[in-house]
């Protein structure tokens, strides 16, 4: 089935669950255990934020002493590096970003699905099954994720749900990651702008009175959360999507709500959305890097859990970066960014969104003729994705990597100029930027930072330099370095 | 735990406790009025209201002072 990379760690296509993975990045010395007792708070929270600092190289951390929840089991940092993402797609642990990125993008439309299923009866998420007293608090070790957190939040929860006017088409069958925030033992706030794809079926289901239901899917195969934050058309599945991408075949069940779930899911949470019904949620430690603001947000009320055997719940460490949430979703902010531009535009050479889900993103495109690279950029902020996430853009010639800083620093100190800057305002933005006037909306800034072209006059007499480059200057770079070694 | 932490009310309800050998180690309670959570067991710095970062406690518990993430939709004339 994995015709899809020269990718070559073995045994990553026969992983079917976060027990397979963790035994998996355990073996590429990508897993721990942590040692010894921790509180809830605030020792979890430290103990995640300390691994991450390395965000390269940092293994998934399992806690099993954690105090009040004996017999329970929590890990993170699933995601929380590069090398643990690189392993996740078959490439050795410490290859490069960019190197990452390609690979992503080689398999980005190119490989099918493969899922299988099994009868709910068959299926190990329904070991347990919890139908009345239901208490969430029992279930799982929880823990402030930030200090200032509004309460205890599920941070890396997978959420399936159906569009309520059409529950019978499985492509709109939406997995979204969506922060949830506990309000008692069978209830929580979810949080999904209204853009995303679960806050469009909550809006059909207002609309309509039609009911909408949910399965909550906390600790799952690693290539669900993966594809569970990208962002891909509302007719396509994200199951689809990860089993694809992982070139393996991924197995579903059914819920007890009827959604498809991953068969092998740690912990699965049922619940109806309550329309109408609101509740304070917030403030939550978050991706830019900043508290959100206390909000009024959507209630669910829970009415079922299955659960396997001595489940593991699976969270998270989110807030100012880079933590487990950049890793996990940087690679596929740029892909989908990249497939829609290249489709329109071939002269796009790459794209770098990691920073802070595509706030900032980086394109390297060949200029065609003076102004070129702004057309490719407007484009750029017209993606799904990027529509509502992309704020700062920065255009870069075809020759400059834009996951290397340095040369895109470059670019900038060389190429641009002050008059030559866009603002385009009142755009759509993210409710949780904490440079918005107005939640929600934004202004983007386009920097063109590549050569000026015909028929733009600027530049004619300044011809760049061409540094050495080519098979024989890295031969020569190795030969240096291996002379640097040998010093005594 | 007499009040909450983020808003001074005294509207408490106890969620869980969480034992070791039977012992109560630590007790989680919710505000029913600013729907704030927290451990008994927590810092200072989250417990005390007076030590809490000013910015994130409440002076308002009434949820019509506070935004819609998202806000209801209405229902349509043939539904």
């Amino acid at each position: 089935m994995n015709t899809i990379s020269d990718a070559n760690i073995e045994g990553v296509t026969s992983i079917g669950s976060l027990r397979d993975y963790l035994e998996f990045l355990q073996s590429h010395k990508q897993f721990i255990t942590w040692p010894e007792a921790v509180m809830p708070e605030p020792d979890i929270r430290n103990v995640i934020a300390a691994g991450g600092r390395d965000f390269m190289t940092q293994p998934a951390i399992l806690f099993d002493q954690i105090i009040g929840y004996p017999d329970k089991r929590l890990v993170a940092g699933v995601h929380g590096s590069f090398a643990n993402i690189a392993l996740l797609l078959g490439m050795p642990k410490q290859s490069s970003i960019k190197s990452m990125f390609y690979e992503m993008v080689s398999r980005w439309d190119s490989a099918r699905a493969d899922l299988r299923r099994v009868d709910p009866g068959a299926a190990p998420v329904h070991q347990n099954r919890i139908e009345t007293d239901i208490n969430l608090y029992d279930l799982l070790p929880l823990y402030r994720i930030n200090e200032y957190d509004g309460g205890f939040y599920l941070g890396k929860a997978n959420v399936v749900s159906r569009d309520p006017s059409d529950l019978d088409n499985f492509g709109k069958q939406n997995v979204g990651i969506n922060r949830i925030q506990l309000h008692g033992k069978d209830t929580f706030t979810l949080l999904s702008p209204p853009v995303h794809d679960l806050g469009r079926q909550m809006r059909i289901a207002d609309e309509t009175g039609l009911p909408l239901k949910i399965a909550v899917m906390l600790g799952n195969h690693p290539a669900m959360a993966l594809f569970a934050a990208t962002p891909i058309g509302y007719d396509e599945s994200e199951f689809e999507y990860a089993s694809a991408m992982m070139g393996a075949p991924m197995t579903l069940t059914e819920s007890g709500n009827g959604m498809d779930i991953l068969a092998d899911t740690e912990i699965v949470i049922e619940a109806d959305y309550i329309p109408g019904e609101h509740k304070i949620e917030g403030p939550f430690g978050e991706f830019p890097g900043s508290y959100s603001g206390v909000r009024r947000a959507p209630v669910f009320k829970v009415t079922a859990i299955s659960h396997r055997n001595d489940p593991i719940f699976e969270n998270i460490y989110i807030g100012r970066g880079w933590t487990e949430h950049d890793t996990l979703i940087g690679l596929n902010t740029c892909t989908p960014i990249y497939a829609v531009l290249k489709k329109e535009f071939p002269e796009v050479e790459a794209v770098n969104a990691m920073y802070q889900h595509g706030l900032t993103g980086i394109v390297s495109v060949h200029q065609r003729y003076g102004g070129f690279a702004k057309t490719v950029a407007m484009r750029a902020l017209s993606t799904p994705h990027g529509s509502m996430y992309l704020k700062n853009l920065i255009m870069v010639d075809a020759d400059v990597d834009p996951f290397n800083l340095t040369e895109v620093m470059w670019a900038l100190s060389v190429k641009t100029r002050s008059d030559d800057i866009i603002v385009v305002p009142n755009m759509t933005g993210i409710p949780v930027d904490p440079a918005s006037i107005i939640p929600g909306k934004s202004h983007k800034l386009i920097i063109d930072a590549t050569s000026h072209a015909s028929p733009d006059p600027v530049g004619v007499d300044t011809a760049m330099v061409e540094p050495p480059t080519g098979p024989h200057i890295d031969a020569l770079q190795t030969m240096v370095s291996q002379l640097q070694e040998a010093v005594q | 735990m007499n009040s909450c932490p983020r808003c001074d009310k005294t509207n408490l309800r106890l969620e869980h406790q969480g034992r070791e050998q039977g012992e109560v180690v630590w007790t989680i309670f919710y505000c029913e009025d600013c729907g704030y959570s927290f451990r008994d067991s927590e810092d200072e710095r989250v417990l005390v209201r007076d030590q809490r970062r000013p910015e994130f406690n409440l002076e308002s518990t009434n949820p019509e002072d506070y935004p819609f993430m998202m806000a209801p939709n209405p229902r349509k004339k043939n539904h």
